[in-house]
């Protein structure tokens, strides 16, 4: 049999795929969570084309809710004037703090420069295989974010870090409910320190807390610790939903993050990890 | 063969496209409608088994991509999916809507069986328990794939 009736054998075609899949996931696997070049075009090439897609869904959307919409914004507009008043109130409340150990222009820069910290982005795309797992955000290299920048919802809870790829205007991010993730963190109450963990299925898990510790109680707020030297100190993740001391030497203690993930449409790249609270 | 091949590039954009829609509405519906696997099973049944696993490589890496995950697994589970799909449809008589959407069903639960048991065997970890909306992915497969066929022939057959 020649050479190129060997190739064009459909066995031969399907056979060597198989074989090229294999190669991938061999190569993959010992890599973890780094991405192979491969991976990284093919992400790199589709996110434009996703981002696009999305904005212009949201934009024919919002036209048209605009349109339905026109009746209740005379409402909505009251009620945001009404909301104006209030954070105008509080904006200046934290004027006068900041003034009271910073001189003026100081507090000007100091608010500057939070508002520089901080970069909004939208997401455009969830996990195939499972979207507790990471998303895709519109932000990336040319607007200041890189890989390992703490990334919240518009409450301020932590929802994850930025991880690669990331492209001129597109990024990754692990969320903190991925079994992939790792986040030490802190107790509000008790002060118990540990490593916190998705589940996979929208909750997270503090990891290595003894059995025999007093520790971890059912309500207790968590935040994060900031020794791991990703996420700074004090950002809100949620609250213990569950103890049990039933898996071996260590306790079972299930937190429900803050974070919705059905209300996640923006979100905060905090691009100082100095920031905290 | 340009037609095909237009054809086959339209429907990877198409199903890119679609995944990337059904997120933003609910994120229930990228589990529920997996279109990477809606456009294998459509090229597999269409063109045959070739072009069902030539693009069960592309489709499959593409939706790997976008996942953090282990870069081939879907690669591998759509490649084989593909080709079986496309080889055992020759042998078959799917000419109407039911069998059609039986076959796909069939097919659709192979991959993801395929897909979960890779997993398991890498990570030690199912998928299964991760969500529920997974269970339902091949119903809304088969019933999507199988009216997208028949939609297809009949603008084909018109023109």
């Amino acid at each position: 049999m020649s050479f190129f009736r060997v190739v064009k054998n459909k066995f031969f075609i399907v056979g060597f795929l198989v074989f090229f899949q294999l190669l991938l996931i061999s190569y993959q696997v010992p890599l973890g969570s780094k991405q192979t070049f491969l991976e990284k075009i093919l992400f790199l090439m589709f996110t434009p084309i996703q981002k696009l897609a999305v904005n212009s869904h949201r934009s024919i959307t919002e036209r048209w809710g605009n349109f339905v919409g026109l009746r209740t914004a005379q409402k909505e507009n009251q009620e945001l004037k009404k909301q104006i008043f209030f954070l105008t109130q509080e904006k200046e409340l934290l004027r006068q703090t900041f003034s009271l150990s910073l001189a003026k222009r100081e507090v000007e820069e100091e608010l500057k420069g939070l508002a520089e910290m901080i970069v909004p982005a939208r997401i455009i795309g969830l996990d195939t295989a499972n979207y507790y797992r990471s998303v895709v955000i519109d932000r990336g290299s040319e607007d200041g974010v890189s890989k390992n920048l703490p990334v919240c919802d518009k409450f301020g809870n932590l929802i994850g870090r930025t991880a690669g790829p990331v492209g001129h205007h597109e990024a990754r991010v692990i969320l903190i409910t991925s079994e992939e993730s790792g986040v030490a963190v802190i107790s509000d109450s008790d002060k118990m320190l540990g490593i916190l963990s998705g589940d996979g299925q929208g909750k997270c898990l503090i990891k290595y807390v003894l059995a025999s510790s007093p520790s971890g109680f059912e309500g207790d707020e968590i935040r994060t610790s900031g020794f791991d030297k990703v996420y700074p100190p004090g950002l809100k993740i949620g609250k213990i939903s569950s103890v049990s001391a039933r898996q071996g030497i260590f306790k079972k203690i299930v937190v429900q993050p803050y974070f919705d993930f059905r209300q996640l449409k923006v979100v905060a790249v905090l691009k100082n990890k100095e920031i905290s609270r | 063969m340009a037609r095909k091949g237009f054809v086959l590039f339209l429907g990877l954009f198409l199903a890119f496209v679609f995944y990337s829609l059904l997120g933003n509405l609910e994120p229930d519906l990228v589990l529920l409608l997996n279109t990477f696997s809606i456009f294998v099973l459509f090229s597999a049944l269409v063109y045959g088994e070739v072009e069902g696993a030539a693009m069960g490589t592309v489709a499959g890496l593409l939706q790997d991509a976008f996942s953090h995950g282990v870069f081939g697994l879907s690669g591998m589970s759509q490649t084989i999916t593909g080709f079986l799909a496309g080889w055992l449809s020759r042998r078959l008589n799917l000419n109407t809507f039911y069998k059609r959407a039986v076959f796909v069903f069939i097919f659709s639960l192979i991959q993801l069986l395929i897909w979960v048991a890779f997993y398991f065997l890498i990570f030690k970890k199912s998928l299964l328990y991760s969500q529920a909306a997974i269970y339902f992915q091949p119903v809304f497969t088969a019933v999507a794939t199988s009216s997208i066929i028949s939609f297809y022939r009949k603008i084909t057959k018109a023109a």
